[in-house]
């Protein structure tokens, strides 16, 4: 009988601890656990000798620790364990004979987080897992179990390396806090949507908690899954004593609370860290005989970021930001050629703070390579923003890379009912997850009745079905046309709207503002048909959340239709005081744009500038506000009445003005003053001073292209040589990484001559700077203008 | 989180009393601190021996006359460590893409912030400690004079601080989350409360935080 089957029909137990149990056989503290599989097999075989002996139907093997990093150390290599391991566990069972067991390949994390947090790179992480967890299956394990992951990206790494590495079932469990949440953030319900997008067999909890404190999350995730729960909870909370870590609930006290996870939920059961073969004994003497928990299919419609989950059809509209797209964009189009992606993440996070849920991310340029950009911009938004993405492209392998490399279970943007869509589309829903935007138009074009849209929404779900897809994995859009086109169009639109909500019971989606094409006013029709929409029934909307009107239609409308409870979240938007700006609105009137820059006011600032654009010339502005500004700033903190903080207010002030000014002159305003690289060199992620430094190169109309941190040098040279640039910028914070500092400078030397280096950083001197070969030591980022300004003089 | 004002002020660069403009700033990093950090320690209590500059604290040995000095007269110590979570990180990638001034403040709030945690956390292993006529020393961490950054490694793997609290090191034996910190605290029966500040005992004589006169 299969895993899948016997799950259905009774309870299954795992084991309990295996790195406790092998330190009383004499394991050395500190040592690698994971090595005994091969120097002292009879131990490791003893050890599941006795989980069996208590009553374990599935054994996990002795590989927590079992990825190329962790055994590094050791001299051994992950497959040669993982094999082991494997006969191990197979040899202790054929020993016990008796009723049917299982192998569990056990997989835990790397000890490494995953860029851009850390410095493991995530397909590094995957092949670190695909080499254990192939090794194992090749070697009979029957099941793979991913237990103890506390960062989703890294759960995410390993699911992906069970899934392509081995054909068995695979389940996985992640460790809480005390707060329900992961070490990295995340909570139950991003776990879910994760595990369910990536279509594990079973999904749980492990380790950090006892079972008393894991019931409650037990519980949360039983309401969301659709699938079995796995529960493995350390023999209480850890406590210190005289230098050992200890476990305070004994076998019997341990059975009890797991009764009570089983009632609550869980299907598979055993124990993690402190639990033993008699907590093992005891919860199967206890538990053996309570038939296990109906797994009810949920019907959740459901995307995830790393952390924040948006649910679609539960009352609130979800607002996607429609504002990451090219199209009509001439600076987000520079921004894409030239890879500086700055400009977009600030659009991604000024929709967040406009109260978005998700963001809708769009590369699609004809003269691009849009799957390196989709998967690039992917990754750098999520590295800023928590919201979930909606991947959307027309190109099946920009949206595959795009799916891989995403944190979480996006939205797909979007298929449709052609064939070629749905056979290009599905599968890769099929393998990484997501909620799939359903266009209802084919390959003969956007159907002009209701009937013929919905009869391919039909068949969307039907084809759909096949690749293991169900209703609630879509959200469909009925299309909306311009009313300036055909009269009946919105109302056609709003009637497929209702009839998918009402009859389908599906999800839907609409980009609201095609509704106003051609039409004046845009944003009276553009409110009043989302608004008529959410009355139909919408669960969704791709939208301009600066547009007049549309965020406020949202909530009106949220509150309106039931969807707010207390009206709440109205209240928190429109309840209060309107902001008062922090000076009497005559007086930041008044102020000139040079003393609006000096004193680091934003808004002034801006204000400000359009002022004086209505007057004089772009450059002039530049020239006889802006600079002068800044000097005076610059001088002032070199003098020492000014400082960081206060400079760093003016950057941002002039910043917001070079906006205005931007604007006005569009693709004429690009950086003129010179090019600089800036990186903080390999082996250091300490990169806020770079970061203030590129913050005020910019500021003086530097072009500055930002290497980010841990930076080899191949790639300095690389990025200092494509951009003709004569200067760069490195910074390192420790000690340690000075010699990093001192190798990027040679090969700039060798590779690209007649490029400057400056060096700054805490630990760096004039003279240290000397030793290592740099042209300049900059003490402060104003120094950096300063030698920026000697190197590209006006 | 408790934020010690004055240090992060200096974290800043701000010197003589601040204005308006930067209490705000710094009220405005304070709350976004609250917001995104969670604060989690480890202690782990090993036995220490001392011979010449060779210390051993059980899970690792280390060669360090900087560590030994520190050590001398202790029987026990602790390994430590603390973060103040991931979180935090991305709080600060997110805002240096929009505010500059704002990033940096809540990277000096935050850096105040960890010192002030690692302060408290250590107050309560002292309460603990004083029961058995035991105090201790100050924190002493890897990479710090001759006690070298490759025992970042040993520390963490003592502790399972991936495991316990997020937090692991890069190849280079960076601490990651950022804002964390690993450290060495002596255990000795006599309550040698240093005279010397914590700066006096860090050999980067020209760092510009430093609280001693410089030389």
């Amino acid at each position: 009988m299969n895993l899948q089957t016997l799950l259905q029909k009774q309870l299954l137990f795992l084991d309990g601890a295996m790195g406790t149990m092998l330190q009383s056989a004499g394991l050395p503290a500190g040592e690698a656990p994971d090595v005994w599989n091969l120097t002292h097999p009879e131990e490791v075989e003893a050890v599941h000798a006795a989980y069996l002996a208590a009553g374990s139907d599935i054994l996990t093997t002795n590989t927590f620790g079992c990825t190329a990093h962790k055994l590094a150390p050791t001299g051994y290599c992950a497959a040669e364990v993982a094999a082991a391991a494997v006969r191990n566990a197979k040899a202790a069972i054929a020993k016990a004979g008796g009723k049917q067991r299982f192998v569990a390949f056990d997989v835990g994390p790397t000890g490494k987080l995953l860029k851009p947090l850390g410095d493991l790179a995530f397909e590094d992480a995957y092949r670190m897992f695909r080499e254990a967890i192939e090794a194992g299956a090749a070697a009979g394990a029957d099941l793979v179990l991913i237990e103890t992951m506390s960062d989703a990206y890294e759960l995410k790494a390993a699911v992906l390396a069970a899934k392509e590495g081995a054909s068995l079932p695979v389940c996985a469990t992640v460790t809480l806090d005390r707060r329900g949440k992961l070490l990295t953030g995340g909570d139950v319900a991003s776990v879910v949507a994760l595990l369910e997008g990536l279509r594990v067999d079973a999904l749980g909890l492990n380790c950090g908690l006892g079972p008393r404190e894991m019931l409650p999350f037990l519980q949360q995730m039983r309401a969301l899954s659709s699938l079995p729960i796995l529960l493995q909870p350390n023999a209480g909370l850890p406590r210190e004593v005289e230098g050992k870590t200890v476990f305070d609930v004994g076998p019997e006290e341990f059975a009890a609370l797991m009764e009570a996870c089983v009632q609550g939920g869980a299907g598979l059961v055993g124990g993690c860290c402190g639990t033993t073969p008699e907590h093992i004994r005891a919860l199967v003497a206890r538990c053996a005989g309570l038939t296990p928990p109906v797994v009810e299919e949920k019907h959740r419609t459901v995307a995830c970021s790393y952390a924040r989950t948006v649910c679609f059809g539960q009352g609130k509209p979800v607002l996607i930001g429609e504002r990451i797209n090219p199209t009509g964009k001439p600076r987000m189009k520079q921004a894409l050629r030239d890879g500086d992606f700055d400009l977009i993440l600030r659009e991604g996070i000024l929709q967040q703070e406009q109260g978005v849920d998700a963001l809708d991310v769009n590369a699609g340029l004809p003269e691009l390579d849009e799957p390196a950009v989709l998967t690039s911009l992917t990754e750098q938004l999520q590295a800023v923003t928590d919201l979930p993405l909606q991947l959307d492209s027309a190109d099946p392998e920009a949206l595959a890379r795009a799916l891989r490399v995403y944190n979480g279970k996006p939205i797909i943007n979007s298929v449709s009912g052609k064939e070629s869509s749905m056979e290009a589309v599905f599968p890769l829903a099929a393998r990484y997850g997501g909620v799939i935007v359903a266009l209802t138009l084919d390959e003969s074009g956007i159907p002009e009745d209701v009937e013929g849209r919905i009869a391919i929404a039909r068949r969307i779900l039907a084809r759909g079905a096949a690749y293991g897809l169900k209703p609630h994995d879509f959200l469909f859009d009925p299309l909306t046309l311009t009313i300036s086109s055909g009269n009946e169009n919105a109302r056609i639109t709003l009637a497929c709207v209702r009839r998918l909500h009402e009859e389908l019971g599906v999800c839907t989606s609409l980009g609201v503002s095609n509704v106003s094409f051609g039409l004046p006013a845009r944003s009276y029709l553009n409110a009043n048909f989302f608004a008529l929409a959410l009355g139909a029934g919408l669960s969704a909307a791709i939208l301009n959340p600066h547009a007049p009107g549309m965020m406020e239609a949202a909530r009106a409308c949220t509150a309106l239709l039931g969807g707010d409870a207390n009206c709440a979240a109205y209240i928190a938007a429109y309840g209060g005081a309107p902001a008062t700006p922090a000076q009497p609105a005559a007086q930041a009137e008044a102020m000139s744009l040079h003393d609006a820059v000096l004193r680091g006011l934003r808004q002034p600032a801006l204000e400000a500038a359009k002022r004086e654009l209505a007057q004089k010339d772009p450059l002039a502005v530049i020239e006889s506000g802006l600079i002068p500004a800044l000097n005076e700033a610059g001088e002032r903190f070199e003098a020492g009445t000014l400082f960081l903080p206060q400079l760093l207010m003016c950057a941002e002030a002039a910043k917001a003005a070079f906006s205005a000014i931007r604007a006005q002159m569009g693709d004429a305003a690009g950086a003129t003053r010179g090019t600089v690289v800036v990186a903080t060199v390999q082996g250091d992620v300490h990169d806020i001073g770079k970061n203030i430094v590129k913050a005020l190169l910019e500021n003086y109309q530097f072009r500055v292209i930002d290497l980010g941190k841990d930076v080899p040098p191949e790639a300095i040279v690389e990025a200092a040589a494509a951009h003709q640039a004569r200067l760069v910028g490195l910074s390192a914070l420790m000690t340690t990484t000075v010699p990093s500092m001192k190798r990027t400078i040679q090969a700039l030397r060798a590779q690209v001559p007649g490029c400057l280096v400056m060096c700054g950083g805490a630990v760096l001197t004039e003279e240290y700077t000397r030793d290592i070969g740099a042209d300049f030591y900059v003490r402060d980022a104003m120094e950096s203008v300063r030698r920026a300004r000697e190197v590209y003089p006006e | 989180m408790r934020v010690r004002r004055e240090e992060a002020l200096r974290y800043l660069g701000a010197k003589g009393a601040p204005d308006a403009q930067v209490e705000a700033l710094l009220d405005g990093a304070v709350e976004a601190l609250n917001a995104c950090a969670a604060p989690r320690y480890v202690a782990l209590r090993v036995p220490v021996e001392v011979r010449g500059a060779e210390v051993s604290l059980q899970a690792f040995t280390a060669n360090s006359s900087a560590l030994a000095a520190r050590l001398s007269g202790c029987s026990a110590a602790y390994l430590f460590a603390a973060t103040l979570g991931a979180e935090v990180d991305r709080a600060m990638a997110r805002l240096f893409k929009l505010d500059v001034a704002r990033a940096f403040a809540l990277q000096a709030c935050a850096a105040s912030a960890l010192e002030c945690f690692c302060d408290d956390s250590c107050a309560a292993l002292a309460q603990e400690c004083a029961r058995e006529g035991l105090f201790l020393r100050p924190r002493f961490s890897p990479g710090y004079g001759s006690f070298s950054i490759v025992h970042q490694s040993d520390m963490l793997r003592a502790l399972q601080a991936d495991k316990r609290l997020g937090l692991s090191e890069t190849d280079s034996h960076m601490l990651t989350p950022l804002k964390s910190v690993t450290a060495v605290i002596g255990l000795s029966a006599e309550n040698t409360v240093c005279a010397v500040h914590k700066c006096a005992q860090c050999d980067n004589l020209t760092c510009e935080y430093r609280k001693e006169p410089k030389p």
